[in-house]
């Protein structure tokens, strides 16, 4: 029996149409390993492409042929075939596998976390700058609040000077970034992701790095 | 030869001979090196006569401030040979409004380095104000203050805060070496000044309770301390001015000489010249203006041993410095010029022989025999180096006291020193 034959046979749409996509797979990797074995890869690829196609077809009605991306399913990147069998086709010479992209996933589960700068500690988007007074003549450094009297004016607690002046008597600068939530402090706040499935909090440095493929027909 | 010596020696009336030797017989010897001579004898009576028994370590958690201003040169590498020196740790940067990638350089290290904390002012602001902004972000019992360009001998860090167990204890002093000792003449004199002055100097007042300063280049204060007088006044001299005013809250200072940090002096006598005339205005603006109650007998704060080290400044560093010029006019109006040379001869000689004397002082107290012996080879020319040290302090106090120059000078930005009180 020629491998020609075989793949017709192998790509009927009754036996896809059945439900066993996995027994069509199986076989069409079989006819790759007969081709390999006789050489004839090239002679044969494109009839098994084309069965690939067609259960690709029968499974994602959407699919419009090669190059096979990832797409995004609940969170999760997938391939509508798995991949261990993909990378069959791509060893058998049948397919070929380029870089497509990169991503950062949740080191937990895999899926795609959202990402906003955060606190390191806690993992909290509520983070805000300190103020700070630097009064001028006695060299007192304290944050606005500890300044501020209940009229809304300024005096300085080390000297007793009251009605401070911008500028002529102090001057603000920016301290340390502080945490609402946990009271952490530091110099910037850090990226932090957030997994859509399991609400993990992780430090984006931290995340998963999972390299994503793009199948294409030889 | 040895006739004409004895002749000229019966030639002298004793009025003379005091006028003569007064300031180094009478002044020098006593307070600089009979005192120290004191000192090792009763030290070395302790040390035989005495059990000493060795107190547990202790450990309080420290916060090291460093303000650095240009410093991306050896901020790097302070950093690096500082952390993880300690236990309990904190380190807190504060950029103050350097112009180069100190802050980056810093910034970089804390990226990867816990407990590190890199505070940014984009206008500089001063030192004092440098080190409040970082006492906001402080968390430890000890407050630790850091040149950036300085070097720290092993297990610095942990000595320096040993005193602070004693709970009287508010700031404790460095001993602080130069780095540069081989760089230059200059330098070299300095390192000797350095052991003398700092070393044996602070050992002795430490001892006798009257030490009064705690050099900012390697401090240790006691957070309680800080707190209760919100942290450093503006400077220039705020080390100073910090210790003075824990020690009339009532606290001990002290000096821990195992506690070793290496700085660099300056090369050139001109630069050497700038930073004295800094130190010495300070000498004037802080123990004759703003700390003068210190010698006030019935203040509630009135303490004897701040009393006394007020006493010492003023008539060591101040009266003795100017009255030199005076003694020097009328002894050389006064004297033969026959015989000027002869007694010029017998001073310097009896210098030699008080330095000689010191420089074995030194060797007792020094905590690397090896290293310090290199230094002390200068004794036989300190004398030329310390009547330069006078003049300078005898211009800087004249200076100050006529036209308070320390105001004036940039060490503090100008918007801040016209703000700050003129003492």
């Amino acid at each position: 029996m020629s491998s020609r034959t075989a793949s017709l046979v192998l790509i009927d749409s009754s036996e896809i149409g059945d439900g066993a996509p996995a027994r069509a797979l199986k076989s069409l990797l079989k006819l790759a390993r007969i081709s390999e074995r006789r050489g004839k890869v090239a002679d044969n690829s494109r009839i098994i492409v084309r069965g690939l196609e067609l259960l690709l077809k029968q499974r994602e009605p959407a699919f419009s042929g090669f190059p096979l991306r990832p797409s995004l399913r609940n969170f999760h990147f997938r391939y509508p075939i798995e991949v261990s069998i993909l990378d069959k086709f791509v060893a058998h010479g049948i397919l070929a596998r380029e870089a497509f992209d990169k991503v950062l996933l949740c080191p937990e589960c895999h899926a795609v976390p959202t990402v906003r700068p955060g606190c390191p500690n806690c993992g909290s988007p509520s983070l805000h700058r300190d103020e700070l007074i630097h009064h001028f003549s006695c060299g007192h450094v304290a944050q606005v609040d500890h300044f501020m009297q209940p009229d809304g004016s300024l005096r300085c607690r080390k000297c007793q000077k009251t009605n401070l002046i911008i500028n002529a008597d102090y001057d603000v600068t920016s301290g340390m970034c502080r945490c609402a939530e946990c009271n952490w402090v530091g110099g910037y706040p850090k990226l932090v992701g957030r997994c859509s499935v399991c609400s993990l909090s992780f430090l984006v440095v931290e995340a998963h790095q999972q390299d994503l493929w793009e199948y294409c027909a030889k | 030869m040895l006739n004409d010596l004895q002749y000229w020696l019966s030639g002298f009336y004793p009025y003379m001979w005091i006028g003569s030797f007064a300031g180094v017989l009478l002044l020098d010897a006593p307070r600089y090196v009979v005192s120290k001579i004191a000192l090792v004898l009763v030290d070395v009576f302790t040390l035989h006569f005495t059990k000493h028994t060795r107190p547990q370590p202790y450990y309080p958690s420290v916060c090291a401030v460093i303000s650095c201003l240009n410093e991306s040169e050896t901020i790097f590498q302070t950093l690096s040979s500082i952390y993880n020196s300690y236990p309990k740790l904190q380190i807190i940067v504060v950029d103050d409004g350097s112009t180069d990638d100190t802050y980056e350089l810093a910034n970089s290290f804390a990226q990867v380095h816990p407990d590190v904390l890199v505070i940014r002012r984009p206008v500089r602001g001063g030192k004092s104000s440098a080190i409040n902004l970082a006492l906001n972000y402080a968390e430890a019992e000890v407050i630790l203050t850091l040149d950036s360009d300085s070097r720290f001998g092993p297990g610095a860090i942990f000595r320096i805060v040993q005193p602070l167990r004693d709970p009287r204890v508010g700031a404790v002093s460095g001993s602080i070496l130069v780095e540069n000792a081989s760089a230059s003449l200059c330098t070299w004199f300095q390192a000797y000044e350095y052991l003398n002055s700092i070393l044996v100097g602070r050992i002795f007042s430490s001892r006798i309770g009257i030490l009064s300063i705690a050099s900012g280049a390697f401090a240790a204060f006691r957070r309680e301390a800080t707190d209760a007088g919100y942290g450093w006044d503006a400077g220039p001299g705020e080390d100073a001015d910090i210790t003075i005013r824990i020690r009339k809250s009532g606290w001990k200072v002290v000096f821990e000489p195992t506690a070793e940090c290496f700085t660099n002096a300056p090369t050139r006598f001109r630069q050497l010249f700038k930073q004295r005339m800094r130190w010495d205005r300070s000498l004037v603006r802080y123990n004759i203006r703003k700390h003068r109650d210190i010698s006030h007998l019935f203040a509630h704060h009135f303490r004897l041993s701040s009393f006394l080290h007020w006493a010492d400044v003023i008539f060591f560093n101040v009266i003795c410095t100017i009255g030199l010029w005076a003694y020097a006019v009328t002894f050389i109006v006064l004297a033969e010029w026959r015989t000027l040379e002869f007694v010029l001869l017998l001073v310097v000689g009896t210098y030699m022989a008080l330095g000689f004397v010191q420089s074995l002082v030194i060797m007792y107290f020094s905590q690397k025999i090896s290293r310090d012996a290199i230094a002390c080879w200068v004794f036989p020319f300190y004398m030329f180096y310390a009547l330069f040290l006078r003049a300078i302090r005898s211009i800087a106090v004249i200076d100050e006291l006529l036209n308070r120059s320390s105001f004036k000078d940039n060490y503090v930005p100008k918007y801040v020193r016209d703000s700050t009180i003129h003492w």
